[in-house]
C-alpha cells in the first residue's frame, strides 16, 4: 500500500464525517421522536394534529440521514460496519422495529386514521427507538470496557446510574428538541403550553446529564478534562436555554438545545483512547485508502447540492403551522 | 430439524423475505413518480384541471407506497452488517460504497423533494412544484441505478483486484458498468414502469367496472393502455437481451433457469423445456416436456448452437434448479400474458368508434386489467427469485460463497428476528391494504379546485380573475 501516511488521515476524516452525519440524524430525527413521546401527555386532538402537521413536510428527510449514515459507514469502514452491527444485533433490530412502528403511525395519522390509537403507537415507536439507541451505546461501551481494560465497568450501581442517565438524557434531549421545534411552529396558547414543557424538560435534562457524566467518570476516563468541560458547557447552555424560554424568545432556542446534545455526545470521547484500542483490534483502516478517498470526494461533491435543497425545503416549510397544513394530501 | 437451528438458512430466509417484501415498493416509487410528473407537466401545459386531480389522486397512493418503501428499506441496509458481517467486512467494500452513494445522491434527493411534492401544494408556485415532482422521479431513478449496479456487480464482478486480503477497486467505470449491469438495469427499470402502468390501468378499470367517475378514469385508463402498449412489447424484447446476457456471463444460472443439464453435442440443438422435474442428485430431469432446438435458437440464433449445460460445472458450483426454473416460467408467462392483454386492448379500442364504449362494456376485459396489476408484481418477485437463486451458491459470483458470508450469530437470535419480521411485515401489509383500499374507495376529489400555491401564483390568480 503506497498511501501509508494518508490512510490514518483519511480514516479520521471519515470518522468525523460519520460523526457529523450521525449527529445530524440523531438531532433531526430525535426531534420527531421527541414530539412522539410528548404526544403522550397531550389530550387535545387539535394540538395533536398541529404537532404532526408541524413536521410532515420534512420528517422523511430526517429519517433519510440514517440511511445516508448507514450507507457511508458501510462504504467507508466495511469491516467495522460488519462487526459492530453483528454485535449489536438485537438493539439494531429493536431500533428498526421502533422506526417501522413510528413511521407507520405518522403516515396513518396524516391520513386521519383513528387518531387515538395511532398517537399511542407513534409514542410507543418513538420510545422503542430511543431506548434501543441507549441500549446500543451501553452495549458498545461495555465491549469497550471489557476489551480495553479487561474489567467490568466498575460496580453494578455505576453501570446502572450510567445506563439510566444515558437513557434519560436521550429521552429528555429529544423531548426538548420536539418542544423547542413546536414553540417555533405554533403560537398563542399552544406555544405557551410547549414553553412550559420545554422549561420542565430542560431542568430534567440537567439532572439526567449529571447522572450520565457521573456514570462515565467513575471508571476513570482517560481525559477527564473533556468530560468536565462537556458537562460545564451543557450546564451553561441549559441555563441560556432557560433564560431564552423565560424571555419568550422563539428562534434562538434550538441552538442551546442542540449545543447541550453535542456537548454530551462529545463527553463520550473522554473514554479515548479507551474507545479506540477496542476498535483498533478491528481492521479499521484496511478498507483501501483509495476507495475512502474516492468516496470522500464524491460525498464532498454531493454535499453542497444536498445543503442547497435542504435550505430550499426548510424555506418552503418555514413559519407557523396553519389550517392549510392540516389538509391531507 | 436442523432447519430451525441453522444460522445460514435462517439468515438467507430472512434476507430473501425482507428483500422480496421491500422490492414491492420501489417499483411504484420509480414508475408512479414518473407517471405523476408527466401528469403534472400536462396540467401546467394544458391547464386542464383533470390532470391536476389525477396528480392529487395518484400522489396519495404514491406517498403510502413511499412510506412502505422506507420502513422496509432501512432494515435491508442494516441487514448487510447484522447478518452478513463477513460479506460486509471482507468483500463488501464496493457494495458499501455504492450504497453510500445511492443514499447521498438518490434517496436523499427523493425524500427531501417528496415532502415538498406532497405537502407543498399551497406553499410554492406550480412551476417549482413541478420541479420538485421531477426531482422525486429523478431521485428514485438514481437510486435504482446504483442499487442495480451494486446487485449486478455481485452477479458479474469486474474492475477489482485481490490485494491479498481485500478486493480493491482498480477501475470504477468497469466496476459500476459491469457486464450484467446494462441489461439488468434496463430490465428492472422497464419492469417498474410496466408494473406501474398496469396498476394505474387496473385501478382505473376497477372504477370503470363500478361505474364510478367513469369519465375521469376512462381517460387515465386510455393513457395507461397507450403506455402499456409500448412497455409490454419493449419488456419482452429486452427480456430476450437479458437472457442472452445471462447465457454469456452466467452459464450456470442459465442452465438452472432452463433445467439444461447436458451441453448439447455439436450438430444437435438444445431443447427448450416447458415443464420438468429436475433431479440435482443425478444431474438430469426425471421427466420433461421439451420443444427441440428452441433453446439453441433463442440464445444463439442457430438451431444447433451450443448451450453449456449444468453438468459442466463442479457439483458445489451448481445452483438450485427447481426454484429458478419455475420462477422463470412464472415471470415469462406473465410477461407474455401482459403483452396479449395490450393486444386485446388495442383490438377493442380499434373497434371502439365514437359513442360505442367497447373498452368499458366488456367486463372480462376490465377484470383482466384489474388482475394485471398484481400479476405484474408477481412477475417482478419471480424475476428476483430467478436472479438471486440463480447466482447461488455464490454471494459474489466466483468470489465469495454465501455460506462464507454469513455472520456468526446464535441461530436463536436470527430465528427470533425472522419470525418477528414475518409477523411484523404481515401486519404492515394488512395495514397497507386497508389504507390503500380506503384511498381507492374514497376516490378522487372531482370538485377539487386547482392549487395555485405561493405568493407569485396567488397574485397571478388575482390578475386572471380581474
Amino acid at each position: 500500500m503506497t498511501n501509508d501516511c494518508w490512510q490514518p488521515c483519511i480514516g479520521y476524516a471519515w470518522m468525523l464525517t460519520l460523526a457529523v452525519v450521525f449527529l445530524t440524524y440523531l438531532i433531526s430525527d430525535g426531534l420527531v421522536s421527541g414530539i412522539g413521546i410528548l404526544s403522550l401527555w397531550i389530550r387535545d386532538q387539535h394540538v395533536l394534529s398541529d404537532m404532526t402537521a408541524s413536521f410532515s413536510g420534512v420528517w422523511h428527510t430526517h429519517q433519510t440521514w440514517l440511511v445516508v449514515f448507514a450507507g457511508l459507514f458501510f462504504g467507508s469502514f466495511p469491516a467495522v460496519f460488519g462487526r459492530v452491527l453483528s454485535v449489536l444485533y438485537l438493539p439494531a433490530f429493536l431500533f428498526i422495529l421502533g422506526l417501522v412502528i413510528r413511521g407507520v403511525a405518522i403516515e396513518l395519522l396524516e391520513l386521519n386514521e383513528s387518531r387515538r390509537i395511532w398517537t399511542f403507537v407513534f409514542a410507543l415507536g418513538s420510545i422503542i427507538l430511543t431506548l434501543s439507541q441507549a441500549m446500543a451505546v451501553v452495549l458498545t461501551l461495555q465491549i469497550v470496557f471489557y476489551s480495553a481494560f479487561s474489567r467490568p465497568p466498575a460496580s453494578a450501581l455505576t453501570a446502572g446510574a450510567f445506563t439510566c442517565g444515558l437513557t434519560m438524557t436521550l429521552i429528555f434531549s429529544y423531548v426538548l428538541f420536539g418542544a423547542v421545534y413546536l414553540i417555533g411552529k405554533t403560537s398563542g396558547d399552544n406555544q405557551a403550553l410547549f414553553r412550559i414543557v420545554a422549561r420542565k424538560v430542560a431542568v430534567f435534562l440537567i439532572a439526567a446529564a449529571g447522572c450520565f457524566i457521573v456514570g462515565l467518570s467513575i471508571p476513570q476516563p482517560q481525559h477527564p478534562v473533556i468530560l468536565y468541560t462537556a458537562f460545564g458547557v451543557t450546564l451553561i447552555l441549559s441555563l441560556v436555554l432557560l433564560r431564552c424560554l423565560m424571555r419568550g424568545k422563539e428562534k434562538p432556542l434550538f441552538f442551546p438545545a442542540v449545543g447541550c446534545f453535542i456537548a454530551l455526545f462529545t463527553a463520550l470521547l473522554s473514554t479515548y483512547p479507551g474507545l479506540f484500542p477496542a476498535l483498533a483490534s478491528l481492521p479499521l483502516f484496511v478498507s483501501s485508502a483509495k476507495s475512502q478517498i474516492t468516496q470522500l470526494a464524491v460525498f464532498c461533491l454531493v454535499l453542497p447540492v444536498i445543503i442547497i435543497y435542504h435550505v430550499f425545503q426548510y424555506r418552503v416549510f418555514c413559519g407557523k403551522v396553519d389550517e392549510e397544513d392540516h389538509q391531507n394530501h | 430439524m436442523d432447519f430451525f437451528v441453522d444460522t445460514l438458512i435462517l439468515s438467507r430466509l430472512q434476507f430473501a423475505f425482507k428483500a422480496l417484501f421491500h422490492i414491492l415498493w420501489p417499483i411504484s416509487g420509480v414508475g408512479l413518480s414518473l407517471w405523476i410528473f408527466c401528469l403534472e407537466w400536462l396540467w401546467l401545459k394544458r391547464q386542464d384541471p383533470f390532470y391536476y386531480r389525477q396528480v392529487r389522486f395518484w400522489t396519495r397512493l404514491f406517498v403510502l407506497n413511499f412510506a412502505m418503501g422506507v420502513v422496509t428499506g432501512i432494515p435491508l441496509s442494516f441487514e448487510f452488517g447484522t447478518n452478513w458481517a463477513r460479506f460486509a467486512a471482507d468483500r463488501g467494500g464496493f457494495i458499501g460504497e455504492l450504497i453510500g452513494i445511492e443514499a447521498t445522491t438518490g434517496f436523499m434527493l427523493e425524500s427531501a423533494f417528496l415532502g415538498i411534492m406532497v405537502w407543498g401544494w399551497k406553499r410554492l408556485p406550480p412551476g417549482l412544484h413541478l420541479f420538485s415532482t421531477g426531482m422525486v422521479a429523478l431521485g428514485s431513478t438514481i437510486s435504482a441505478f446504483w442499487i442495480m449496479s451494486a446487485n449486478s456487480w455481485m452477479q458479474t464482478p469486474a474492475g477489482v483486484v485481490f490485494d491479498g486480503a481485500h478486493y480493491v477497486v482498480t477501475d470504477y467505470f468497469r466496476a459500476i458498468f459491469n457486464p450484467n449491469f446494462p441489461t439488468a438495469f434496463l430490465h428492472m427499470y422497464l419492469a417498474c414502469l410496466e408494473t406501474t402502468v398496469f396498476v394505474v390501468g387496473g385501478i382505473s378499470a376497477w372504477y370503470l367496472l363500478r361505474g364510478r367517475h367513469t369519465e375521469f378514469f376512462l381517460r387515465s385508463f386510455k393513457m395507461a393502455v397507450i403506455a402499456a402498449f409500448a412497455l409490454a412489447f419493449l419488456q419482452v424484447v429486452q427480456g430476450d437481451f437479458s437472457g442472452k446476457a445471462v447465457a454469456r456471463h452466467q452459464p450456470a444460472k442459465l442452465g438452472a433457469i432452463e433445467a439444461h443439464w447436458d451441453t448439447n453435442p455439436p450438430g444437435e440443438g438444445a431443447a427448450w423445456i416447458l415443464a420438468a422435474w429436475p433431479n440435482p442428485k443425478q444431474g438430469r430431469n426425471d421427466w420433461a416436456i421439451e420443444i427441440p432446438c428452441v433453446l439453441s435458437l433463442i440464445l444463439t440464433y442457430n438451431p444447433t448452437g451450443t448451450v453449456i449445460g449444468l453438468n459442466e460445472f463442479a457439483g458445489e458450483d451448481i445452483p438450485p434448479v427447481a426454484l429458478p426454473f419455475y420462477a422463470f416460467r412464472v415471470m415469462f408467462s406473465i410477461g407474455f400474458a401482459l403483452m396479449f392483454l395490450v393486444l386485446w386492448s388495442a383490438r377493442l379500442w380499434y373497434k371502439d368508434g365514437p359513442g360505442k364504449d367497447a373498452l368499458v362494456k366488456n367486463r372480462w376485459f376490465l377484470y383482466a386489467w384489474i388482475l394485471a396489476g398484481p400479476a405484474a408484481y408477481l412477475a417482478v418477485e419471480a424475476g428476483w427469485i430467478v436472479r438471486e437463486m440463480g447466482r447461488q451458491p455464490w454471494i459474489i459470483q466466483g468470489m465469495m460463497r454465501t455460506r462464507d458470508a454469513v455472520s456468526q450469530l446464535p441461530a436463536g437470535h436470527v430465528g427470533l428476528t425472522f419470525s418477528a419480521y414475518v409477523i411484523g411485515y404481515s401486519i404492515l401489509f394488512m395495514i397497507f391494504l386497508h389504507v390503500a383500499a380506503r384511498i381507492i374507495a374514497r376516490g378522487p376529489d372531482a370538485e377539487l379546485p386547482a392549487a395555485t400555491g405561493g405568493r407569485a401564483a396567488s397574485s397571478r390568480r388575482g390578475v386572471n380573475n380581474d
